[in-house]
Parts: C-alpha cells; structure tokens; sequence
C-alpha cells in the first residue's frame, strides 16, 4: 500500500512538473520594436504628406507615393508573416491582417482618384495610427516568460 | 503527512482569483482606451462630414473602417484575457505541485 501512494505521488509529481499550461505565445521584443518602428513610418508618412503638400499642382498624385506605399505595404505584410508562423497565434494575426487590409484599400482609393484631401489624410493616419497601436497591445500583453 | 485535497483545492481556487483580480487594471486601461479612441475618432468623423469635407461615400467607407479596427479591438481583449487565464492556471498548477512534492517522502 505504501509502495502504491509513492508511486501515485511520484507519477502526480511528474504530472505537474511537466504540465504548463500556453493559450498565447510568448511576448517578442524584435516583433513589438518592428510594430514600433512601422508605426513611426506610417506616421511621419501621413504627417508629411499632409504638411508638405497640396492637391493643386498634381502635388498629391498618386505616384509621388509609390516608395512610402511599397516600403509600409512590405512592413506590414512582414509582421502578419512573422506572427503566421508563431503557434497560438490567430488573435495577432487576425489584427495583423486587418492592418494590411487597411491600409491597402487606403492605397488603392489613392491610385484610383489620384488625390486625397487632408481631411482623408488624417482619417487614414488616425485608423493606421490605432490598428497599429492594437497590434503592439496585442503584442504587450503576452508572458515574457 | 496527508494530503488535504480540500485546502489544495482551495488554494488553487484562490490562486486563480488573485491572478485574474491583478490584472483587471490591465483589463480596465485598454477598454478605456478602446473607449477614448473611439469617441475621438466619431467625434472627428461626424465633424468632416457635418462641414462636407468628406462625402457620404466616404463616410460609410469610415464606418467599415471602424468596424475593422473594433475587430482588431476585440483580438486584443482575447490576448489579454488568455494571458491572465494561462497565468493563473500556472499559479493554480503550481500550488499542486507543490502539495504533491510535500508528500513525497524522498
């Protein structure tokens, strides 16, 4: 009888050494500091094309944008990669590819009319600017260890 | 020694409590954020549109927007409360490992 509750205690003991439970993986410094750094670009890339130019003189056309669109479009499709690849991760990538999705229609309506008007430069910044903001939430909130 | 499976239960129990209890200021600053965000950026849609400097068209357009990012929002609050539900289902386990070790007489 005492050999069988040592055997039970010892087969426990091994039970919850071994037994963590993960819902989410674990927090990624590179991840939040490259959601930091898109961030910053997609600001400074609204902030300048709202402070530096106008529709008047074909300022706003499309093709002035073509690199800044390129370079965030690539940043953006590089963090929903990276977070793809990572188990337990389908809230992440969820905010992930909603980012992307915005952003793109945001690109899309600016090479179909051509131009854009500030006050859809600032909405497109504020929605960019809180997507982003969700992701490094998302991103914040998971075990370091 | 015995092992009390009544106070490890309870123990555990309170475990979890104390975890989830924790992080409901974590909890509570992103929904107000959500909150805050949101009220800023109706506010600032509703302004546009009353002053016609968006059009209708892109109005709506805003409100699909919204609801992408109240999507993303919602994401946010499942991570949070995952990590406080595997923190303290670790707590939880940890305190049974520890009453199971107790008992082991080597």
């Amino acid at each position: 009888m005492k050999k069988r509750i040592i055997i039970l205690s010892m087969f426990l003991a091994v039970i919850a050494n071994s037994c963590k439970v993960t819902l989410v993986p674990n927090y990624d410094g590179a991840i939040a500091t490259q959601i930091d750094n898109t961030l910053k670009i997609v600001d400074s890339f609204y902030l300048t094309m709202l402070e530096t130019t106008k529709n008047k003189n074909n300022d706003r056309a499309y093709f002035h944008f073509i690199n800044s669109y390129i370079n965030i479009e690539i940043e953006l499709q590089s963090l929903l990669d990276k977070n793809r690849v990572r188990p337990l991760n389908k809230n992440s990538i969820a905010i992930c590819e909603n980012t992307l999705k915005q952003f793109q229609k945001y690109k899309s309506q600016h090479k179909t009319d051509n131009q854009i008007s500030d006050a859809n430069i600032i909405l497109n910044r504020m929605y960019m600017h809180d997507e982003l903001v969700r992701m490094q939430m998302g991103e914040a909130f998971k075990p370091t260890n | 020694m015995k092992f009390d499976i009544n106070e490890t239960l309870f123990q555990m129990l309170g475990a979890i409590k104390q975890t989830v209890g924790e992080n409901w200021p974590e909890v509570k600053s992103a929904m107000n954020d959500f909150f805050q965000g949101r009220r800023t950026r109706l506010e600032l849609l509703a302004d546009f549109r009353i002053k016609n400097q968006i059009t209708e068209v892109e109005f709506q357009s805003r409100l699909v927007d919204e609801k992408l990012l109240l999507n993303s929002e919602l994401h946010v609050i499942a991570i949070i409360s995952k990590a406080v539900a595997q923190k303290a289902a670790n707590a939880a386990i940890d305190i049974l490992n520890k009453a199971v070790k107790a008992l082991i007489p080597f």
